[in-house]
């Protein structure tokens, strides 16, 4: 859907975005993660069609987004980091403006207003002005302004800063009911814990390049770690797991064996029974969750 | 026909009920105030009605709309809304018209009762002539609103940070620019001379008026074409600077003067012109290391359309001086004796743009420094420094012949001036480039930090 190729951004004397190339495929919540200064804002600044590269292409369904910008807005929506509001308008104003501003077509444009707000949660407040609304008030506007024209891909940029455990609790399910609705999602964001509700991808910019593009693991999705403690030898239980279908990457760990196994739940369990009757004397059976903080700080750690 | 959604959003905002009422309350109190202080007759008020109506009329578009369009991107950029707008699909166009009107709808709202008192004070005058006047009125408020709205945007791509003085600066400016293009203006009785023919100051100014405003809409277009990415074509701006030096050139005439003087003082003007904007540019454009440094790409990497799109107005001024200038030179006629009578005029030519050539490479050699915050402004001080201190000093200390250097025009010592302009101009323009090399040839990569 997106495809970014040996993209290079540079301030003065800066080289914010060294070469980065990437895709991303319909359907992702692709989280971008990585230290302040990374590049990450400049990477969906670039990605926004807001920025020229210095070189390199994002090419949006095949077409290069600064060959015509605004027609690729209409495909794209972006919630900057820092967002204004228009302070005087109300929240039916603003949405309105929006949508007008995208070119959705005159007839429509109520039932879009609506449509944002409802998905929002704000549609029981269209004649607030957004001056007087609180801070996650404002932050669901700000969404609710970004996705009015339905947009196929929507950048958001920490989102969730700011916003209390309970608005950020409602902006993951958001966020997972816009990708279950075909919208293709980029968030950048600190709060790594916050981002492996949703995401899909993780991309770990440090110094203006990609140190890491890796697939989020999820149970009942791909292959999981397993680790196993037993009362058994460790090489008998090694023994027995190498020759266990579906079965692979067994390796000793510290007080067990650890290895890959699918994260379906009923072939975990086949799997409990099947070892049990074996003769492993079983009394540790856990998923191995390295969740994306570890990762990111395994990735940075490697890179010192 | 369709509304520019900017320009709605700007009515919502600026068309309150409240000030709607407000401004034809205030207007007409204003206007009753002048009717009781001239002896509750209408008959002698509408003498009156004209002359308030025209300053209410000036303070309302001339003053207030001037700071209002000046103010309007700046704004944007201030709230953290200018993303937002960057990122919706209305077009430069309708965000030019939707920008330009719609933040000065209330000022014009208010105008329609001043222009409407002042036709009552001039009601019975000749209708051609009101309705002339009112034309002018309303295109001199068009202009210096889109002037003020064109120079505060120049200098937002240059910088984005706002400040008020940036927007009182684009206010000044263009009060200054369409007052003096009114000049004589509101009368019937004075004519200009243009290309030989004599027309009526005001039909000249009316349609002089009307072609700026076009002209600087034109601008404004442009730059929100930069500000959403698409690309530009210094073509516009080349046809600009040749308006406008067809547009001076037409005041030069001479009933004495041959057809081949008359055409050397034109060209004349016109290179004056490209010189007066490469200055103008230099000062008010991007100069950012990474502008100069994407054409150094673009240019190293055979990119020549894009090359050619992003060339900087102050770029393509000089070239066009420089090409004014060789034409002149090449005209094989002793002198612009209309301008400069008896003066053989080639040194003066090859002296001024070697002076050109020194003051640009000097005001880039300050804007490729790593700390450059106030460069231009560092440049302007030492370009000051140059053209009136040091040859003061060296005047009055009796080396007028060592001052000559740092003069253009220097009289009997033209040329040591050409020699001076020469050389201090290669000793920038190595200063330029070693500094380019030290700083900005070679990036370095980003540090991130937690």
């Amino acid at each position: 859907m997106i495809k970014v190729e040996n993209l290079t951004f540079e301030y003065p004397g800066i080289r914010a975005l060294d070469n980065i190339s990437l895709g991303i495929n319909k359907g992702d919540i692709m989280a971008l993660v990585g230290p302040n200064g990374a590049g990450k804002t400049t990477l969906l600044h670039c990605m926004a069609a807001l920025d020229a590269p210095l070189s390199g292409t994002i090419l949006l369904e095949g077409r290069n987004v600064l060959d015509d910008p605004r027609a690729c807005h209409q495909k794209i929506g972006y919630l900057p980091d820092f967002f204004g509001l228009y302070t005087e308008l109300t929240i039916r104003q603003c949405l309105t403006y929006m949508a007008m501003a995208h070119k959705i077509q005159p007839t429509n444009i109520n039932q879009s207003v609506i449509r944002a707000a409802r998905r929002l949660k704000i549609d029981d407040r269209l004649e607030d002005k957004a001056g007087t609304l609180s801070r996650g008030l404002k932050q669901r506007l700000a969404i609710a302004q970004s996705i009015v024209h339905e947009p196929e891909i929507l950048l958001l940029d920490e989102p969730a800063s700011g916003l209390d455990p309970e608005a950020r609790k409602s902006l993951s399910e958001l966020f997972l009911e816009l990708r279950d609705q075909g919208m293709t999602l980029v968030v950048s964001s600190h709060i790594l814990s916050e981002l492996e509700d949703y995401c899909t991808n993780m991309i770990i910019v440090r110094d203006g390049k990609i140190v890491e593009h890796k697939l989020i693991e999820r149970e009942n999705e791909n292959l999981i770690t397993i680790i196993l403690q037993a009362i058994n030898e460790q090489t008998e239980i090694i023994q027995i797991l190498k020759k266990t279908d579906q079965v692979s990457c067994v390796t000793p760990a510290r007080e067990g064996v650890s290895f890959r196994y699918p994260g379906d739940r009923q072939l975990q369990g086949r799997l409990l029974r099947q070892l049990m009757e074996q003769g492993i004397n079983i009394y540790s059976f856990t998923t191995e969750k390295k969740n994306m903080q570890d990762a990111y700080l395994e990735q940075v750690g490697k890179l010192g | 026909m369709k509304i520019s959604p900017e320009f709605l959003r700007n009515s919502w905002i600026e068309m309150t009920p409240h000030r709607m009422i407000g401004m034809p309350a205030i207007l007409g109190g204003i206007f009753f105030l002048t009717y009781l202080v001239s002896e509750n007759s209408l008959g002698l008020a509408g003498n009156a009605f004209r002359t308030v109506g025209i300053s209410l009329f000036t303070l309302l578009t001339i003053l207030w709309g001037t700071k209002l369009a000046s103010e309007c991107v700046a704004t944007e950029i201030k709230d953290n809304t200018w993303d937002l707008q960057r990122m919706t699909s209305i077009s430069p166009w309708e965000m030019t018209w939707g920008k330009l009107f719609g933040s000065t709808v209330f000022v014009w709202y208010g105008a329609v009762f001043t222009l409407a008192a002042y036709l009552y004070g001039v009601a019975g005058n000749n209708p051609a002539f009101v309705i002339k006047n009112i034309l002018l009125l309303v295109g001199a408020g068009i202009l210096s609103q889109s002037v003020a709205m064109l120079a505060s945007m120049i200098s937002i791509r240059k910088n984005r940070g706002y400040t008020r003085s940036t927007a009182s600066a684009s206010m000044l400016l263009a009060i200054i620019f369409s007052a003096s293009l009114l000049g004589p203006g509101l009368s019937n009785e004075t004519s200009y001379e243009w290309y030989g023919q004599y027309y009526h100051a005001i039909d000249f100014i009316l349609l002089s008026v009307f072609v700026f405003c076009i002209w600087s809409i034109l601008g404004i277009y442009r730059l929100l074409r930069s500000e959403f990415q698409f690309a530009n074509s210094p073509l516009v701006w080349i046809l600009f600077i040749f308006f406008a030096a067809f547009y001076s050139a037409g005041f030069i005439n001479s009933a004495y003067a041959s057809d081949e003087e008359i055409l050397s003082a034109r060209l004349f003007v016109a290179f004056g012109i490209s010189l007066i904007s490469a200055y103008l540019l230099i000062f008010s454009e991007q100069k950012d290391p990474m502008f100069i440094r994407k054409l150094t790409f673009l240019a190293k990497n055979s990119q020549w359309k894009l090359l050619i799109q992003t060339i900087p107005g102050w770029l393509a001024s000089i070239f066009l001086a420089t090409l004014f200038g060789l034409v002149l030179l090449a005209r094989d006629y002793p002198g612009i004796n209309l301008l400069f009578k008896g003066l053989e005029m080639h040194p003066y030519l090859i002296s001024a743009i070697l002076f050109a050539y020194r003051d640009i490479a000097l005001v880039l050699y300050f804007n490729l420094d790593k700390k450059r915050q106030r460069a231009d402004m560092t440049a302007f001080i030492y370009l000051a420094i140059l053209y009136f201190l040091v040859p003061g000093i060296l005047g009055k200390s009796g080396l007028s012949s060592i001052a000559a250097f740092f003069v253009p025009f220097s009289g009997s010592q033209i040329y040591t001036s050409i020699t001076g302009a020469g050389i201090q101009f290669l000793i920038v323009l190595v200063l330029a480039y070693r500094r380019w090399k030290q700083n900005f040839s070679i990036v370095q990569e980003v540090t991130s930090n937690f």
